[in-house]
């Protein structure tokens, strides 16, 4: 797992692994981003906007609940919630 | 010589004296005024060639050299009898703030008059809207590329930004450079980030069809809307905006005319 924060513009990269294959971004209701292996559906890794100012905040920084609907059941146990979204018409 | 021979001899001599005065200190103010605004306008000059890139003081360079070129020789006809040197408060806006004051110069396009607030106010200006110390501070970075967005606002790109953490991070930006500069030229929609006030989020759909997000931050957001403040790219990615239903946006603050996208960038 590698950290990289870009002071300048306040923006953590954390990368678990690197993918072998394409990579899903997905951004969640929080801003942040995560990034997904399309090929084995587990987190790659996940960009936080504004890290420093929103801890400095007091906000707890997590993997929030996104609004997948294209993904995996396993996909949406991995980020942290069971069902997905009904997708919006 | 009779008294009132006298008395019409030292009324005048007290008048010539007093016009000789006027003309004396208007002369002299509008010299050392003069003087002053050349000699601050270098400081300036220097202070923002010191930057490092090219793109950025070229554009610094030529706000300078628009100060040059409105700044007018030292005028000195107004009011040079009788004392009366106009003040540039009581030449156009009846207000009374610095800042009235310094509109009303650029109304009048001089640098007329004397006192605290009218030195150098095309400088002053200038360094209160662009060199505010954030803006300062990202004008002397290397700066990858520099754009200016559909309302007018320059938006930066620090070449630390995209080369040290932006490609290491988002893997999948490789090779689409130009695609960030147009999403940022010419974005589909920009919205309200939900995270910050002062961010913005760019939204392009490139031409195979990925669309990409650029996370902008302003240096005044309260400018943004008259494309007088200055943008900087946090971040950029990829998105699939149709997988999920909850997207880091906010309001719609611009929208692309339809049938005006400019095609073509790297690949």
């Amino acid at each position: 797992m590698t950290f990289s924060y870009d002071e300048d513009d306040d923006v953590l990269y954390v990368t678990f692994a690197q993918p072998k294959n394409g990579v899903r971004y997905v951004e969640t209701d929080r801003g942040d981003v995560l990034r997904f292996c399309e090929s084995t559906n587990q987190i790659v890794g996940v960009t936080i906007m504004f890290f420093a100012d929103r801890t400095r905040r007091g906000e707890v920084i997590d993997v929030p609940e996104v609004g997948i609907v294209a993904f995996s059941a396993g996909m949406h146990t991995l980020i942290g919630h069971g069902k997905p979204h009904a997708k919006q018409a | 010589m009779t008294v009132t021979e006298q008395q019409r001899f030292t009324t005048s001599s007290t008048e010539l004296v007093t016009i000789i005065f006027s003309v004396a200190t208007a002369v002299d103010v509008s010299l050392w005024n003069y003087g002053y605004r050349q000699t601050r306008a270098q400081e300036v000059r220097n202070e923002f060639e010191r930057g490092p890139t090219g793109e950025s003081n070229r554009r610094g360079s030529g706000l300078f050299e628009q100060c040059f070129r409105d700044a007018s020789p030292p005028r000195i006809s107004a009011g040079l009898f009788g004392g009366a040197v106009r003040r540039p408060s009581e030449s156009a806006t009846s207000g009374t703030s610095g800042e009235h004051r310094s509109r009303s110069y650029h109304a009048e396009g001089s640098f007329a008059g004397f006192g605290k607030n009218s030195r150098g106010l095309r400088v002053a200006e200038w360094r209160d809207h662009m060199a505010t110390k954030a803006a300062q501070d990202k004008l002397r970075k290397p700066l990858i590329f520099t754009t200016s967005e559909p309302r007018g606002n320059q938006v930066i790109c620090a070449q630390s930004t995209w080369e040290t953490h932006v490609l290491k991070g988002h893997p999948q930006m490789h090779g689409r450079l130009a695609d960030v500069q147009k999403a940022i030229s010419d974005p589909d929609k920009i919205r309200e980030s939900t995270i910050r006030n002062d961010a913005q989020i760019f939204e392009y759909v490139c031409d195979d069809s990925i669309q990409i997000r650029v996370v902008a931050t302003f240096d005044d957001i309260s400018l943004v809307e008259v494309g007088k403040t200055i943008g900087k790219m946090n971040s950029v990615f990829p998105v699939m905006p149709e997988e999920f239903d909850k997207p880091n946006v906010g309001n719609t603050l611009y929208v692309r005319p339809v049938a005006s996208k400019t095609t073509g960038g790297e690949k």
